[in-house]
Order: C-alpha cells, then sequence, then structure tokens
C-alpha cells in the first residue's frame, strides 16, 4: 500500500480511498480494495460501481489511505505473541473433557448448545 | 418529521427485525437503556476478572496458570471491548473511557452479584468458569440477536472466546470431580457456594419496568425466568451425573409444567448486596480497581505526551 506523494504528480491528481463493505446488519465492514476518486463521496460511487455490480451490501466505508497506520509485513516479530503453543487458550485444548462427560454418563455442553437453547 | 412520527417509525423498524446502527436516529430512552445496560455488561466483564485473578498466583500447574491468565485477559478485553459500544452511544451525553471507568467505584454503575462473591478454594475459581461463564454465555448467546447491532456483533466475537472460558471451567470441575475424596468434598462446596448466586444472577421471574422495555425495544428477546429454566435444564443434570448434590431440594424437572421447579433466592440479601456494593469481597475489589486506574493515570497522560512529541511540527 505504498503511497506515492511525489511533488511531479500528474494533474489532476485523485486520491487513493480503501474500500470497506458490509454485506447484511450483523456482519463487519470487510476490506475489499481500494478506488482513486475526486472526494469520498464520488469514491463511495466508484466503490459501488466497481465491486457492487452484482453483489448485494448493506453500507460501504471508504477510507483515505493515508489515514491507515499498516503493520509491516517484515516485522514479523510483531506477531510473537503467537510463537507458543496456546492449546490452553482454545476448545481443542480441552478435548479430554467430553471422555470425562463420557465417564460420568454426560455429555459435554458446546457453545453451540447455549446459542440453539438461546434461539429455542 | 414530529417526535412522535419519528417514535413510531422506529418502533415500526424494531417490529420488522430491523437492525439500529450507532449512526441512526434512536429514541432517547432507547439510547439510555442500552447504555445502562451495556455499560454494566461491560463493568461486569472487568470486575469479573477479579474473582479469578486472585487464583492466578496459586493455581496447582503451569497449564492452568495459562489458562486462567488467558481467562482474566478475556475478561478484560470484552470490557473494552463492550465499553467502546456504549461509549458511541454515550456520546451526546459527552461521557468518555474514563466516565464509564470511574462510575464503577463513585457507585453510579453496578455489577453482576456474582462477582461481589468470595473464591476461597481452588474449586471455586472452577466452578466461576464452570456455572458463572455458563450463565453469562446463556445471557449473551439471547443478546446475539439484539435489535442494536454494534452490541449484536461484538457478542458474536465474545460468545466465541467465552466457549474456552466454559470448557476451562468443565475441565477443573471434571478433574476435581475425577479426584480424592477431599477434591470432591472441596467442589461440592463450591457447587453449593455459587448456585444461590446463580439462581439470582438472572434476575426476579417478575421483571422491571426497564427490563421490560428493553423487551419492547427488542434490546433483549429472552425473559429472566426463560434464561434461568435454560441454566438450569442444562446444569442441574450434569452436576447430579457427577454425583454431586444442590443446595436446594425443590431442583426437580416438573414433566406436567414443563418446567424446572426451584426455590427462590435471597433476592433482598442479593439486591441489596448489588445496590449497595455491600458483598463479602465487594469493597475490596473496587478498592483495587480505583488503585489500579488512578494509579496508572501517569501513563494515560505520558502516552499522549510521546505521541505529541513524535508528531512532526506543523509548518
Amino acid at each position: 500500500m505504498a503511497v506515492n506523494q511525489g511533488s511531479q504528480q500528474k494533474q489532476p491528481h485523485y486520491d487513493v480511498y480503501e474500500v470497506f463493505i458490509q454485506r447484511d446488519f450483523l456482519g463487519y465492514h470487510t476490506h475489499i480494495g481500494s478506488v482513486v476518486a475526486a472526494s469520498p463521496e464520488l469514491a463511495q460511487l466508484v466503490a459501488r460501481e466497481n465491486f457492487l455490480r452484482r453483489d448485494a451490501a448493506i453500507s460501504i466505508w471508504v477510507v483515505h489511505q493515508t489515514d491507515i497506520h499498516e503493520t509491516s509485513y517484515e516485522d514479523t516479530d510483531f506477531f510473537i505473541n503467537r510463537a507458543t503453543d496456546k492449546s490452553y487458550r482454545d476448545v481443542s485444548g480441552y478435548v479430554d473433557n467430553a471422555k470425562k462427560w463420557k465417564a460420568f454418563k454426560e455429555r459435554a455442553i458446546t457453545i453451540e448448545d447455549l446459542v440453539h437453547d438461546a434461539k429455542r | 418529521m414530529s417526535q412522535d412520527l419519528r417514535e413510531n417509525a422506529f418502533m415500526e423498524r424494531i417490529e420488522r427485525g430491523e437492525k439500529i446502527e450507532s449512526t441512526d436516529w434512536m429514541p432517547e430512552e432507547y439510547r439510555k437503556l442500552l447504555i445502562k445496560q451495556i455499560h454494566m455488561h461491560g463493568i461486569s466483564e472487568v470486575m469479573g476478572a477479579y474473582p479469578e485473578k486472585e487464583w492466578v498466583p496459586k493455581a496447582p500447574n503451569l497449564r492452568r496458570k495459562l489458562a486462567l491468565i488467558a481467562k482474566v485477559q478475556d475478561e478484560i478485553g470484552h470490557g473494552q471491548l463492550l465499553l467502546r459500544v456504549a461509549e458511541d452511544l454515550a456520546r451526546p451525553y459527552g461521557k468518555v473511557r474514563d466516565d464509564m471507568i470511574e462510575d464503577v467505584y463513585t457507585g453510579r454503575v453496578k455489577f453482576h452479584n456474582v462477582f461481589h462473591m468470595d473464591a476461597p478454594t481452588w474449586a471455586d475459581a472452577g466452578v466461576i468458569g464452570f456455572l458463572v461463564d455458563g450463565g453469562a454465555i446463556i445471557t449473551q448467546a439471547s443478546l446475539l440477536e439484539s435489535s442494536y447491532a454494534p452490541y449484536a456483533r461484538i457478542l458474536t466475537r465474545i460468545c466465541a472466546e467465552e466457549s474456552f472460558h466454559m470448557q476451562h471451567g468443565e475441565s477443573i470441575v471434571l478433574a476435581l470431580a475425577d479426584g480424592t475424596e477431599q477434591q470432591r468434598e472441596m467442589l461440592q462446596q463450591a457447587i453449593h457456594h455459587w448456585w444461590p448466586s446463580m439462581m439470582f444472577f438472572f434476575g426476579p421471574p417478575e421483571m422491571s419496568g426497564a427490563s421490560l422495555r428493553m423487551m419492547d425495544y427488542k434490546i433483549r428477546t429472552r425473559t429472566n425466568e426463560q434464561l434461568r429454566q435454560r441454566f438450569i435444564g442444562r446444569y442441574a443434570p450434569r452436576i447430579h451425573a457427577l454425583g454431586l448434590t444442590l443446595p436446594d431440594s425443590n431442583v426437580y424437572y416438573d414433566v406436567e409444567k414443563d418446567l424446572w421447579t426451584y426455590s427462590e433466592p435471597d433476592w433482598e440479601m442479593f439486591s441489596h448486596m448489588v445496590r449497595e456494593n455491600s458483598g463479602p469481597q465487594s469493597q475490596q475489589r473496587l478498592q483495587l480497581r480505583r488503585q489500579a486506574h488512578e494509579g496508572q493515570q501517569w501513563v494515560r497522560e505520558a502516552m499522549i505526551r510521546a505521541n505529541n512529541l513524535q508528531q512532526p511540527a506543523i509548518s
């Protein structure tokens, strides 16, 4: 996402806007690409024409590219917190629970059970 | 559009099952109910880290210690996500993060009864994950359909992380249930200790005016009693399967009524505890919260100064 703000810009110059699309009300805005446009309003319009000629969506965010602060791909140390075994933090680290419940003749409760309960 | 017409149009949106965004027009009552609910929810996540944090230094092995630290981190993280949702709503009232945090030790926001309780043994640390997180997930899962979209969206993430909490709690409970007589006795006592608090947790069967308004606005869609019934239905059979008892001999499934019966908790005692912060650990934990917030104020200020120094001077 290198930004070239050189002084020998061609005229007219359009700024780059990164585009985020929300497809349904309980979904998140997801990055889908970028456009160049003369204003935020026009960027929304261009984004609609570029990315939503077929797919439905309910909201578009356009963000001036220079307003995005990205991490560096080279700086892998930034994600070092994933380096050690984290199974103690995941459901997959507790597969023994099901076996033990079986020994007690009960089935382990899963998050899906409780969400299902809530929808009953 | 007149105020009445606007409110009617809003209610029609709610009744059609539409979702509301923070930038949409909303009646002040809807906004205030949401702030109250989400602020309380966020602060309860933060205060919910304290009973378990107390067991981090005393966890029986490294894996349990790591898991408990992970859980404490998650709870604080959930508090931050929820407070962010509440802050957007509270913007018209000029309320910011600091106000939302301070409100807990000045008594302007309450937190869940369960986090006022003490956790005297390692079994309590396990039963918190088992029963308290189980109850919290039942409540939160029912809010996934909330009419306020930013709340529902963030709860999807929170529920996904809570599923580890549930497994972590069950793992401790199962290890103790499968252990020595002494361990089973410790677990039994912890279940007796937490059960009445859990019956109170879901609120009275006869819901308050504010709770009923939240149902009208579909901020929540389940009654207190529906949630409590689901909790008992999930957990009472499991506790019995472990060969353990509940402190309430009235807990049984009434086939004819298709309902679980139970003894009412001491509503007045628990309400007083939440209202006055007068539980066994309320004051001690609030004191720690205040120390953490006030003691670190200089760090928050220093970060702003450091950022200002990094900004190139505007010519």
